[in-house]
Order: C-alpha cells, then sequence, then structure tokens
C-alpha cells in the first residue's frame, strides 16, 4: 500500500471473467482471496507481475468444482419426485383447458402430418438418379440451338448419334460414354409368349459401367459386349419366363426379337428404381438398333438427328465450367454446313449433371416425367409453414394464458425452484403435448398416405428408411417442435419475480403482447400468401383453359398411323370419313399441343436473290383437310388444296410468325414466293393465323405446312360426340386390318391439352389443401386466443353492458385488435405474395397478370373467416347476462 | 474405516488443524508452503478445502473482511471433532505400522 500513490487494480476482464463463471455461493470467497493474492503480490513483486498472475489464479480456478450451473441439479435428492409433479401439473392442465388443448393438440398433429407427407415427397424427389455411385461424375450430352440472333430456342436433352464417340476421342477428360436408344417398341417372343416391348431401350457396352444397375446375374462389365445380348429386369423376366427362373437362371436362355433375330440374355437386373429420370424394362445392344436405323454411317452423323440421350463418365475431379467451355468449338471442328446453313453456329454441345435432370432440365424436350425444382420448393416451404402455424399456436395460447400459471411459478420459486427449472417443466409440458400430437398425426399420416401416393403418382412411404432412422427421425421431430413451441412460454414464464406476482396479484406484460401480436400477424401473413397465390395459380389455369388458342381442340381424337396406313392414306381416310357420325379426318406429322421437333434447312428467291433463312423453321406435314379440322385461320393465299395437282408435292403453307421473320411487312406478298425447303423446291400458297401449336410455356415458333403422306403418323378424326361409341367400333376394325400387333389405342386432343398443364393443376390443387389447413390451424388458434381474452374481461363486459353498451359495441370492442392485426398481415403479405407470383407466371410465354381481385381477395377471405371466428366467441361474452358474471367476486 | 482421506487431503487438515484461528484460504496456502517445502495453486487448496468439508473433516464460517480484498469477507475453516479423530486415526495406524519395521541397517 505504502509504494504506490494509487491503488492497483487487477485485470477487469479477467475479474469479470470469473463473476461469470464462478458459482454464486463460491464467488465472494475464492474473488476474495484471489484479490488479496494480488495486492499482495504487488507489495511483494511490481504491478504488472501481480497483473499476470491474477489472470493465471482466476483460470486456474476453472474448474469443475467452482463453475456455476451443475451444483444446482445434483444438490437435489428429489429430483425425480420432481419430475412426477411436472408431469402431474402438466396433465391436469391439459383436462384444466379443454379447448385449448384440443386445438393446440390437433394443430401441432395435422402440421406435422402435413409436413411429414411433403417430406417424403420432397425427399423422393430429390434423390433422383443420385444411387449411381459415380452419379456425381455422370453428365449428359445436350445440345443448345440458338437462333441467328444468338436467342436461345430449344434446349434438345437428347445428342446426334455421331457426338459420343468424338467427345470420347477429344477429351481426355472423358472417361466413357454411351449412347441409348429408347423409341423402340419391338416385339419378343419365347414360345408362345410374344409380347410388344413398351419400354425397350438400346444401350452400348460402357452404359452399365457408368450407371449403377445392381445385377442379379451375371456380370455387368461384359453383359452388352457380345452383339444381340439382353439384360431383362425382373418384371421382363417375369413375362417370359415360368416363375421358376430365379432358381434356373436365366443367362445363355433366347429371346426372338422382332420375328427374325434371336437374341441371347447375359444377365438380369433389379427392376430399375423409381426414382431414376431413365425407365426401361429391357436392355439391348446398341449394335442392334445401328442395323436397323440404316447402318453405320448413320449413327455417325452430326447434325440434327437428336434422338439419341447421350450419357458421359467424367474422371474426377474434373471441372465441368472449364471443360464445358473447351467444348465450345466442338461444333466448328465436327459440324459441317449443309444447304448453306452453318449449323455449328446454331447447336451448342454442353454437358448437364445427372443429378440435376430431374428438378432442372425444365426441357421441353425431356423423354422423361420431370419434377420442378421450383414446385418442390414450394412445397417443402408450404409443409414447413404450416408445422409453425401450428407451433405459434401453441406458444400464443401457453403465453396467453399466463395469469392462471402465475400464482403456481410464484410459490415454486418460493419454495426454491430455479428459473432453469421452471423452464425445464414447461419445455416438459409442450414436448408430452408434441408426443400426444404425435401420436395422432401418425393416425392421419396412416389414412392420408394413400391420398397423397395417388395425387403424386409415387409410392411413397416409409418400407424404404431403415427404423433407427425412423427411431430417431421421429424423436428429432418431437424434441425439435415440442420445444420450438415451448421455447417462448418457457423463457416468459419463468421469467415473473415471486414478490410481485404473488403480492400484487396480476400484473401487465406488455412485452408478451407484441410478441403475441407478431406471431398472429406471420401466422396470417402466411395463410393469406397462400390464399392469393392459390387465387393467382387458378387464375393462369382459367386463363390457359379459356385463351383463344387459334384452333379447335374439342371433340378432336387422335390415333397413331403405321407405315401400312400411311402408304394407303387416301384410302384408310375414306373409309374413316364415310364412318357415320365422323364429320372430318386429317393425317399429320404432329399434332397441336404436342412439340415442334422436325426442321430443316430452308432457302427463299426473293427477287432472283437467293436468301437463306436463318431462323429454325419447324416443319409440319399435313393433309389438306388438316386446317379445317382444326378450324384455323387463314390470313392470305390458300389452303393446300387436293384440286391443285401441284400441291401435293410443292407448295407451302406458313404461319404469320415465319412470314414476319422472313422479313414481309404484308403477309400478302409472301404469296406466290418461291421457296425451298429441305431440298424441296415449291412456293408459298398461304398464310395462317399464328396459333399455340405447343403449351402456352413457350412462344409461337415459326412453322411450315406441306403436304407429304408418308409421315403422317397422327391421324385427327373430328366427329360427333353422341356417336363416339360407334364411331370407336368401327375404327377398331379398320386399325386391326392394318395392324395386327399393336391393340387400338386413342386419345383426345382437349386431353392431351390438359396434360401439358399436370404440374400447375398439380399444384393448384395442393395450394387448395394448404391453404385451407393453414387458415384451420390459424383460426383455431385466434379463437382460442378470441374466447380466452373475452373470458378475462368478462367482469368488463358486465359492467358495460351495465352501463348501457349494446351488443355491436361489445363486439367491436372484442374484435378490434383482431382486426387491426389482420389488417397488418395483409398490408405484408400482399406485395410479398405479388413478387412471388410474378416470379412464378414468367414460366409461362403466355400468363395472365396478377390481378388486383384476386390479390384482394385471398386478404378478404382470410378477414372474413377470422372475424366469423372471433365474433362467435365475442358474441358469446356480449350476449352473457350481467349478473351471471359479476354476482361473484 | 468409514472415510477415506488423500496425502494431500491429510496434508491440508494438518494445516487446519494447526492454524488456531484466521485459517482461509491463503492463509491455509501460505502455512502448508511453510510446512512442507513446496509449493501449491491456490485453487488447488481451495479444491482440497471443501472436499474436506463436504466430508465433515472440517467446517466453516464466513468472517473477516478487508480492504485488500475489496471488502470480501473469508471463509475460515475450522477442524471438526470427526476430522481430529480421522487425523488420529491415521497417525495411529502409521506408528502401529512403524512398530513393525524391523531395524533396518543400510550399511
Amino acid at each position: 500500500m505504502k509504494k504506490y500513490h494509487f491503488r492497483p487494480v487487477p485485470p477487469q476482464w479477467a475479474d469479470r471473467f470469473l463473476r461469470w463463471y464462478c458459482a454464486s455461493d463460491l464467488l465472494e470467497e475464492v474473488q476474495g482471496d484471489v484479490h488479496e493474492m494480488f495486492f499482495r503480490r504487488c507489495e511483494e513483486d511490481n504491478v504488472r507481475k501481480a497483473r499476470l498472475y491474477f489472470v493465471i489464479d482466476v483460470f486456474r480456478f476453472f474448474n469443475y468444482s467452482t463453475i456455476r450451473g451443475k451444483r444446482q441439479i445434483s444438490f437435489y435428492k428429489n429430483t425425480l419426485d420432481m419430475y412426477f409433479n411436472y408431469l402431474k401439473i402438466a396433465f391436469r392442465n391439459i383436462k384444466r383447458n379443454r379447448l385449448s388443448s384440443f386445438i393446440n393438440t390437433f394443430g401441432i398433429a395435422l402440421g406435422i402430418a402435413c409436413f411429414v407427407l411433403i417430406g417424403l415427397y420432397v425427399q423422393d424427389e430429390l434423390i433422383y438418379d443420385r444411387f449411381h455411385k459415380k452419379a456425381d461424375n455422370i453428365y449428359r450430352v445436350s445440345v443448345e440451338n440458338f437462333d441467328s440472333d444468338g436467342t436461345k430456342i430449344r434446349h434438345w436433352v437428347a445428342a446426334s448419334p455421331g457426338f459420343v464417340p468424338l467427345l470420347v476421342q477429344d477429351y481426355a477428360a472423358i472417361e466413357a460414354g454411351t449412347r441409348v436408344y429408347l423409341w423402340d417398341n419391338p416385339t419378343l417372343t419365347n414360345g408362345e409368349r410374344k409380347i410388344i416391348e413398351e419400354s425397350f431401350i438400346y444401350a452400348e457396352p460402357d452404359f452399365l459401367n457408368i450407371f449403377t444397375f445392381p445385377f442379379i446375374e451375371g456380370n455387368p462389365k461384359t453383359a452388352l459386349n457380345e452383339p444381340n445380348s439382353l439384360v431383362l429386369t425382373e418384371a421382363a423376366a417375369d413375362r417370359y419366363f415360368t416363375s421358376d427362373w430365379r432358381e434356373k437362371g436365366l443367362i445363355g436362355k433366347t429371346l426372338i426379337y422382332n420375328n427374325e433375330i434371336s437374341m441371347k440374355i447375359t444377365g438380369v437386373m433389379k427392376n430399375v428404381p423409381e426414382q431414376s429420370h431413365l425407365q426401361f424394362e429391357i436392355l439391348a445392344t446398341f449394335s442392334t438398333i445401328v442395323d436397323l436405323y440404316g447402318g453405320e454411317e448413320s449413327v455417325q452423323t452430326t447434325i440434327g438427328n437428336f434422338n439419341f440421350p447421350s450419357y458421359v463418365l467424367l474422371k474426377e475431379g474434373t471441372d465441368i465450367a472449364s471443360l464445358n467451355a473447351q467444348m465450345l468449338d466442338f461444333g466448328k471442328r465436327h459440324i459441317p454446313d449443309r444447304n448453306g446453313r452453318e449449323f455449328s453456329k446454331i447447336f451448342q454441345v454442353k454437358l448437364e449433371p445427372l443429378v440435376d435432370i430431374h428438378l432442372n432440365s425444365n426441357s421441353t424436350t425431356e423423354y422423361s416425367d420431370n419434377g420442378q425444382f421450383q414446385h418442390v420448393m414450394i412445397f417443402g416451404l408450404s409443409g414447413i409453414m404450416i408445422l409453425v402455424i401450428a407451433c405459434i399456436n401453441y406458444m400464443n395460447l401457453a403465453t396467453a394464458r399466463y395469469t392462471s400459471r402465475m400464482k403456481e411459478v410464484g410459490i415454486r420459486k418460493v419454495i426454491g425452484a430455479k428459473r432453469s427449472q421452471l423452464i425445464g417443466q414447461f419445455l416438459m409440458e409442450s414436448v408430452l403435448l408434441t408426443f400426444i400430437a404425435f401420436l395422432l398425426s401418425a393416425l392421419l399420416i396412416y389414412l392420408g398416405l394413400p391420398e397423397m401416393n395417388e395425387f403424386t403418382g409415387k409410392k411413397l412411404g416409409f418400407h424404404s428408411i431403415k427404423a433407427y432412422e425412423l427411431g430417431l427421425g421421429i424423436l428429432v421431430l418431437i424434441l425439435l417442435v415440442g420445444l420450438i413451441s415451448g421455447s417462448y412460454p418457457a423463457f416468459f414464464l419463468s421469467r415473473f419475480i415471486p414478490i410481485k406476482i404473488l403480492k400484487q396479484g396480476t400484473n401487465k406484460f406488455k412485452g408478451s403482447a407484441l410478441f403475441r401480436s407478431s406471431l398472429v400477424v406471420f401466422q396470417f401473413t402466411v395463410s393469406i400468401i397462400l390464399i392469393s397465390s392459390l387465387g393467382v395459380v387458378q387464375d393462369q389455369l382459367s386463363f390457359i383453359r379459356n385463351k383463344d388458342l387459334g384452333f379447335n381442340k374439342e371433340q378432336i381424337l387422335r390415333f397413331y398411323s403405321n407405315k401400312k396406313m400411311r402408304e394407303k392414306w387416301e384410302t384408310v381416310k375414306n373409309r374413316i370419313e364415310n364412318i357415320p357420325g365422323v364429320t372430318i379426318v386429317t393425317g399429320s406429322s404432329r399434332i397441336p399441343t404436342g412439340n415442334l421437333a422436325d426442321s430443316q434447312g430452308a432457302k427463299f428467291i426473293d427477287e432472283d436473290e437467293e436468301r437463306v433463312i436463318d431462323f429454325r423453321l419447324a416443319n409440319v406435314c399435313v393433309d389438306p383437310d388438316f386446317f379445317t379440322t382444326y378450324n384455323i385461320e387463314l390470313l392470305a393465299g390458300r389452303f393446300i388444296s387436293k384440286e391443285f395437282a401441284s400441291d401435293s408435292l410443292s407448295s407451302f403453307i406458313l404461319n404469320e410468325i415465319a412470314i414476319r421473320k422472313m422479313g414481309f411487312e404484308n403477309v400478302d406478298e409472301a404469296i406466290g414466293k418461291p421457296l425451298i425447303y429441305g431440298g424441296k423446291r415449291g412456293n408459298i400458297v398461304g398464310v395462317v393465323k399464328d396459333f399455340h401449336f405447343e403449351s402456352l410455356h413457350t412462344a409461337i415458333a415459326p412453322i411450315i405446312f406441306y403436304a407429304e403422306s408418308q409421315r403422317y403418323s397422327n391421324t385427327s378424326v373430328k366427329l360427333e360426340v353422341e356417336k363416339l361409341g360407334d364411331v370407336i367400333d368401327v375404327l377398331t376394325r379398320i386399325y386391326k386390318e392394318y395392324e395386327q400387333d399393336y391393340p387400338f389405342g386413342y386419345t383426345f386432343i382437349n386431353e392431351e391439352f390438359d396434360n401439358r398443364y399436370r404440374a400447375e393443376m398439380r399444384l393448384g390443387k395442393l395450394f387448395k389443401v394448404f391453404a385451407g389447413l393453414a387458415i384451420l390451424i390459424g383460426c383455431m388458434g385466434l379463437l382460442a386466443l378470441a374466447s380466452f381474452t373475452a373470458e378475462r374481461r368478462i367482469k368488463e363486459i358486465g359492467i358495460r353492458k351495465i352501463l348501457g353498451a349494446n351488443i355491436i359495441s361489445i363486439l367491436t370492442l372484442l374484435s378490434k385488435q383482431f382486426i387491426i392485426l389482420l389488417l397488418i398481415s395483409f398490408i405484408v403479405a400482399t406485395p410479398l405474395t405479388w413478387y412471388f407470383m410474378q416470379n412464378w407466371l414468367k414460366d409461362f410465354a403466355y400468363h395472365t397478370h396478377v390481378n388486383i381481385v384476386t390479390l384482394l381477395s385471398g386478404g378478404i377471405i382470410a378477414l372474413i373467416v377470422s372475424l366469423i371466428t372471433v365474433s362467435w366467441s365475442a358474441l358469446k361474452s356480449a350476449f352473457s347476462n350481467p349478473v351471471e358474471t359479476l354476482k361473484s367476486e | 474405516m468409514g472415510y477415506h482421506l488423500g496425502n494431500l487431503e491429510e496434508m491440508i487438515l494438518l494445516v487446519v488443524a494447526i492454524m488456531q484461528d484466521e485459517s482461509y484460504g491463503i492463509s491455509i496456502t501460505d502455512e502448508y508452503n511453510k510446512q512442507s517445502g513446496s509449493k501449491i495453486s491456490l485453487s488447488a487448496v481451495h479444491t482440497v478445502l471443501r472436499r474436506l468439508e463436504k466430508k465433515g473433516f472440517i467446517e466453516s464460517y464466513m468472517g473477516g473482511a478487508t480492504q485488500d480484498r475489496g471488502g470480501r469477507r473469508k471463509r475460515i475453516y475450522k477442524i471438526t471433532r470427526y476430522g481430529y479423530h480421522t487425523l488420529q486415526e491415521v497417525k495411529q495406524k502409521r506408528e502401529q505400522m512403524w512398530q513393525q519395521v524391523p531395524k533396518i541397517s543400510f550399511g
């Protein structure tokens, strides 16, 4: 003390640290000793050293025996009894507040059921194609197709047959590659059993090295090495062999292919998992299709012919971005010019990851039934939101009812409960309730799963999940939901200061009311977003249905015509036209509502100058009656007609956009202009008004129509609906005469049309369910909250009534706060919905606009439903007899 | 024997028994260092003291604040009857054992 003019101070941070960790009952003596040592060292040594040793001492004291927290629990020996007491109190509370307990349990059960069902769906969507061992290194060869001005017009997901061998040869990073051919339905025969195979693919030997398909029999490494080999899946094997094939083995057995070639079975594999974008039941050697396709030369072409899905395996650790950059000049080296068009400029080869195909491809040329990442996100988010809304119900009700628990908390604290124990108690209550809700949700899931499977067309279930994973998942879910919904109530209820509550009775907690209000706002914001989005989705669906497509899709039946029928087209057409009930018949290479896939190079001659058409001009071969059948409007010139003999050879009809792109201001100017299309020379005889040949997702593309009966693989029959049955009977008979192998199958154009929007319709339906559930759970919470408020103010209402308040003013009094909250939610939700839906609508080339009425209707519906809910409970108290409510205090 | 007394515990207990008054964390540490000739840290002594108290060998009360401690009280320890008997027992056991050791000469 004498050495210094001022009093030295130990390092404050270390002192603070000591105060923080040290148990409160030890702090005084420990801190005292450390300080005393510090001052002693100051006198004996110097201040700097003393400060250093002070820090060392503080850290030395930081050990198990001094830190706070643990000793409070370990000191009590009646812990177990306390837990039983908690359970007892929890059950009593559940029993005493039937309404809020029911709402909480049911809400959380619904939330969990929704969450689990959607979770199954989302998980199923996300694991597509990931079962392949090398999935991350497998890529699909795709071709981006550009217009002359650089805009991307098509993304072909299959490649020209010549690409894969060249890619493997050119790039060291590509380890192996395989072409696949999917579009063949050959007949296979085993003795008596003769079946047309619908799911038959051809692939090169490396196919089984790139992909992982588990074999039951045979060696995947060599199964496709020999020409004319077959690999069957279990499902296919069951079709051709008696059920004991598993014991006897199938290797070496043969099946007759298309009545001529004998093909040897070299392997049997497990069925292709549902979660594979590539589905097949029988796998054959690629060389078999080469001969059918037109020989080795035709599978080396590098222009067009995007009929071969191609996959490559990259070396481990390849940088895909730089590899794609290296491929920019692939076209220049390998795609030759033809008919004066530089194909290398409009086709760009690009590799896309296998695992992205299912959700992120979104190409219109996709050959598998794909999902959409955006939709999976929307589903997943909605599932989480519904669960959150249910959790919020619990939080709200538990905190709103704080007055009834306040005395209990006060007494417990006075007796010696620590805050951590109270938090534990309340969390236990919420976890217990969640557990009961879970049991109920298990029932809901059991009931809902078949519906969900029908709805999504999947085989969702728990069979693929291991038991311990399921158990762990359930445990985590219950704990998570229980702890989240219990967190705020526990924190809030355990905060009360006993002296205040026990002395003054009730006191107001302003902060909690604000927090509760924001929770209600959040709930209703989510509900309103869901309802308004549902409105926009429905708007777009009805926009699609009612949009003038530019052609008639009603009452038209379509079936495939084979080669024999096409050869005798006029006869076939005549015979069908003569069926009573048939109005008109036409043939075409493609049908409206389908895709435009074929195109050829074109030139047109304008004032003796030959000009190359530098945009993609898709072709459709049509019978003269095509335009009448589909009611397509003519803008200039004439339709193709039988009366002009030359028409079958050299007359072209173009759509309006094609004419505009060729540079004509007026469609009439184009009539009579000579045109060369894919080597065919002719004149433009007519211009038709633009119509939606493809779905509304894509913009109208330039099209050229001409007659070529060899390509009329679709026959469209317009008929009177009343005679549908008879027409189909006769059609079937005629069909049988030309085609013996396939049964007669037909579809209706308007069904085909609807099929194009299945994903959107599914989204619409799902939104209906979600919006309904969200508002149901939200309103249940609101009901409980409102009736609780009304109950608490029952005396106030009694006095008001005595003083002359009428029912309306009491109703206003009780609903005012909820209406304000709803209005806030509405203000928050509307711009959000507008933003989300604007983005969603961008997927459609033709779409409706976000309608202000639709946008507002979500809020109005939510407002009405919740007003009814709130008034229901408010009315009850408004009608209560003041004598009853005021007589006892 | 219904107790367990570790070597360091025994030493500290002896120190507490030796010291008549003002036996708190720092003074006990000082005394131990003086008696044994070795150095021990303050926190270790605290830990041992708490253990001894839990076992019932010593008892404590709060008392004596000084300015050096920033007005904080000290925890003063005193040996209990049980502690004293235990020490004696240990001592007797040792002496019994010493008596059995034969005279050994280390030539």
